[in-house]
């Protein structure tokens, strides 16, 4: 698959992710989506304690979606948050491994 | 009390030059030897645009043959204490999977105290050997986090905090470096 990466929440003994590989780019859409069922998955407690991290990572998949998505076959991308880092290490980070993500959803043809 | 340099980066594109040739030259005193041995190269891992200055990452460096990574994040400083964290982390998989990259990640607010920690972090990894400080950096930052340390109930100190926090494995996997204590 062209496009692949994942959204992890580490630390305070937790490793959960949602990833993708796909032969599209990771809608932006998707990536919202992906926030909402880590914290899910980690649950309500977890997810406060990393709540911040939650925020900047959502204001990084905004800032690549305004953009229209991160640049063609980039190298690797890979953010942790928050910065500066929580000291019990919990935080949530973002990794593109392959392709595109974040890209708005595609328009839809007007009559 | 600590001097932290470029501490506007954030804003101000020149200091955020000047933060990325900082770290270039941090790199190059490494270990020539060490850095051609492993072919280590730099830059590794993308902001996600060249023109996202954000400083996640600030630096990032590969080795194919050692299969590790280096990624440095800068952040702007919050206080006038030291503020640098650093932990392992694989990328492309798990540690399970042998063809994922291990990573050494290192976050600071730049100041010579913190550039001198990673210096001392990153020259045992980019040679292949776990991660350690030197006997006079975790002298110096013993004496900075100090006054930290009276004053929390954390047990935190050369043993659980920085420098060799595991005495039966020095291995990157139990490495973790709070150099603040924990909330």
């Amino acid at each position: 698959m062209e496009h692949g990466g994942r959204i992890q929440a580490q630390g305070g003994n937790i490793e959960e992710s949602e990833s993708w590989d796909q032969g599209t780019p990771l809608l932006a859409i998707t990536a919202y989506e992906y926030l909402e069922n880590l914290k899910i998955k980690i649950g309500r407690r977890e997810a406060d304690l990393r709540s911040v991290g939650f925020d900047q990572a959502a204001r990084y998949i905004d800032r690549m979606h305004a953009r229209g998505g991160t640049d063609p076959a980039p190298p690797i991308i890979r953010k942790s948050y928050p910065q500066p880092p929580r000291p019990d290490q919990r935080r949530v980070d973002i990794e593109v491994y392959r392709g595109r993500a974040f890209v708005p959803e595609p328009r839809r043809e007007t009559e | 009390m600590i001097s932290h340099i470029y501490p506007n980066f954030l804003e101000d594109v020149q200091e955020y030059k000047a933060s990325v040739r900082h770290w270039e030259e941090l790199w190059r005193q490494v270990g020539k030897c060490e850095l051609e041995k492993y072919q280590w190269t730099y830059p590794w891992i993308s902001t996600g645009s060249p023109d996202i200055l954000d400083g996640n990452p600030i630096f990032s460096a590969f080795s194919p043959v050692l299969l590790r990574g280096i990624r440095i994040i800068q952040h702007e400083p919050t206080s006038s204490k030291l503020e640098i964290q650093a932990w392992p982390d694989y990328v492309g998989g798990d540690i399970a999977d042998p063809a994922s990259i291990r990573e050494l990640a290192i976050s600071c607010a730049l100041s010579s105290e913190t550039a001198r920690i990673a210096l001392d972090l990153m020259r045992p990894w980019v040679a292949g050997s776990s991660v350690a400080l030197s006997s006079e950096t975790a002298r110096i930052a013993l004496d900075l986090m100090r006054p930290w340390v009276a004053g929390s109930s954390v047990p935190f100190g050369v043993k659980a905090g920085l420098l060799v926090p595991n005495t039966s494995s020095n291995s990157v996997e139990s490495f973790y470096v709070p150099l603040e204590p924990a909330a």
